[in-house]
């Protein structure tokens, strides 16, 4: 398959992923670009489909990417205020649209650590299975799921102020 | 399982991740606690709202400008990236010019192989260098190499040291320096408008010769015997 077309094919699922991972669509076309330059500096002979490798290059990147992010924790802060707007209101639940609420699902997962951000948007945002995840990213099966336990378990923390009113 | 062990796999089973034993023991475990029942409930809600959040629309502009953009850039690198041969070659270039400046530093260019900087220099080894130096073709030939003066005065005081010995070497280098100038310098011209003399003059051609150069030494590193000789000249005069 030419440069081109394996670009034309997998530009689309791969803007969607850093998208979700960096929360913006300018970083994540620097991103998808440079995964693709680095897919074509690497050389390596594709047997089948190229779209583990292009992702898992993507997805490092991407980790690396959050990983240098020092602003990181200040959105972590506005997050908190805004928990806490939502734990003053009586009813939370009720004064909060339900697309409000996914907004904020969303934004919370800026919170998770890079590797755990990463394999729960692809588990449970974009629905893949461990072991695609696995092949995607490179990480052991096993990881995977301890690393999606911890952010599962986080993110019911964090919304826990709005579930229990449910 | 215990209550404890149970709640590490609550997230699994809300997402119907676990085994079908697990699955089980889990589904019977949760019809007795409540803690855990609410916990599972929860973690079902989270997943909810995860499945919820909508893709980010992509326009289609911004996909053929990214193809665009990433098939330029893949360009540009193509310009940058040089083919194996030219890397090796690059390195092996870069590999010399560390290798030559290396060994430059670490060996320097022996200045005069008859000049011993040893610390001890022998009767025998004098006599040898007297011979050598009282040879014409082997004067000639190193007439003007540098030789660095911080050595030649190690060499010198040596010299001095055999003198005190032996009481010959004094004459023998009064003998070289005559037969420098007497065969050498008079086929060549002499520089000695440009020679600074300092030191007293009233002491053995060796200890003049060592206080000259090192008053030299301060305006050079290296001298020629073709200079030293002219010293000899300029001092016996």
């Amino acid at each position: 398959m030419e440069l081109h077309q394996v670009i034309q094919k997998y530009q689309r699922p791969m803007v969607a992923i850093a998208c979700r991972m960096l929360g913006n669509l300018e970083e994540a076309k620097d991103a998808v670009q440079e995964a693709f330059i680095r897919f074509w500096k690497s050389d390596t002979q594709i047997k089948g489909d190229p779209f583990s490798l292009l992702c898992r290059i993507l997805i490092n990147h991407c980790i690396d990417k959050l990983r240098k992010q020092t602003f990181r924790r200040f959105f972590s802060i506005t997050e908190i205020k805004d928990l806490d707007i939502m734990k003053s209101n009586e009813n939370p639940h009720k004064s909060l649209e339900n697309k409000q609420l996914v907004d904020h699902v969303e934004k919370l997962t800026t919170r998770l650590k890079p590797v755990q951000k990463a394999v729960f948007i692809l588990r449970d945002m974009q629905g893949y299975s461990i072991q695609e995840i696995s092949d995607l990213t490179g990480f052991p099966e096993n990881n995977i799921r301890v690393n999606l336990h911890l952010a599962r378990k986080n993110m019911r923390k964090w919304l826990q102020p709005i579930l229990k009113e449910d | 399982m215990r209550h404890h062990n149970i709640r590490k796999h609550l997230s699994a089973y809300a997402h119907q991740e676990c085994s079908k034993d697990e699955h089980n023991i889990i589904e019977n475990h949760i019809k007795t606690c409540i803690k855990c029942a609410l916990t599972v409930n929860e973690y079902q809600q989270v997943a909810n709202f995860s499945k919820q959040i909508p893709e980010r629309s992509i326009p289609s502009e911004f996909i053929d400008q990214l193809k665009r953009d990433t098939l330029k850039n893949i360009e540009i690198s193509k310009q940058k990236h040089y083919p194996p041969f030219r890397r090796l070659a690059f390195a092996g270039i870069f590999l010399l010019l560390i290798g030559t400046v290396t060994l430059h530093i670490v060996n320097p260019k022996t200045p005069v192989e008859y000049i011993s900087s040893s610390d001890t220099l022998k009767l025998d080894e004098m006599e040898h260098l007297a011979s050598i130096l009282c040879n014409k073709e082997n004067l000639i030939a190193i007439i003007d190499q540098p030789i660095p003066i911080h050595s030649l005065i190690v060499t010198l005081k040596q010299m001095k040291k055999l003198n005190q010995r032996h009481g010959q070497v004094n004459n023998m280098f009064e003998r070289i320096m005559h037969q420098i100038n007497g065969n050498v310098l008079q086929e060549f011209p002499t520089p000695l408008s440009s020679c600074k003399i300092g030191g007293k003059f009233d002491e053995s051609g060796l200890t003049q010769m060592i206080t000259c150069l090192r008053s030299y030494q301060r305006y050079n590193d290296t001298i020629t015997f073709r200079y030293i000789a002219s010293y000899y000249q300029k001092i016996r005069s």
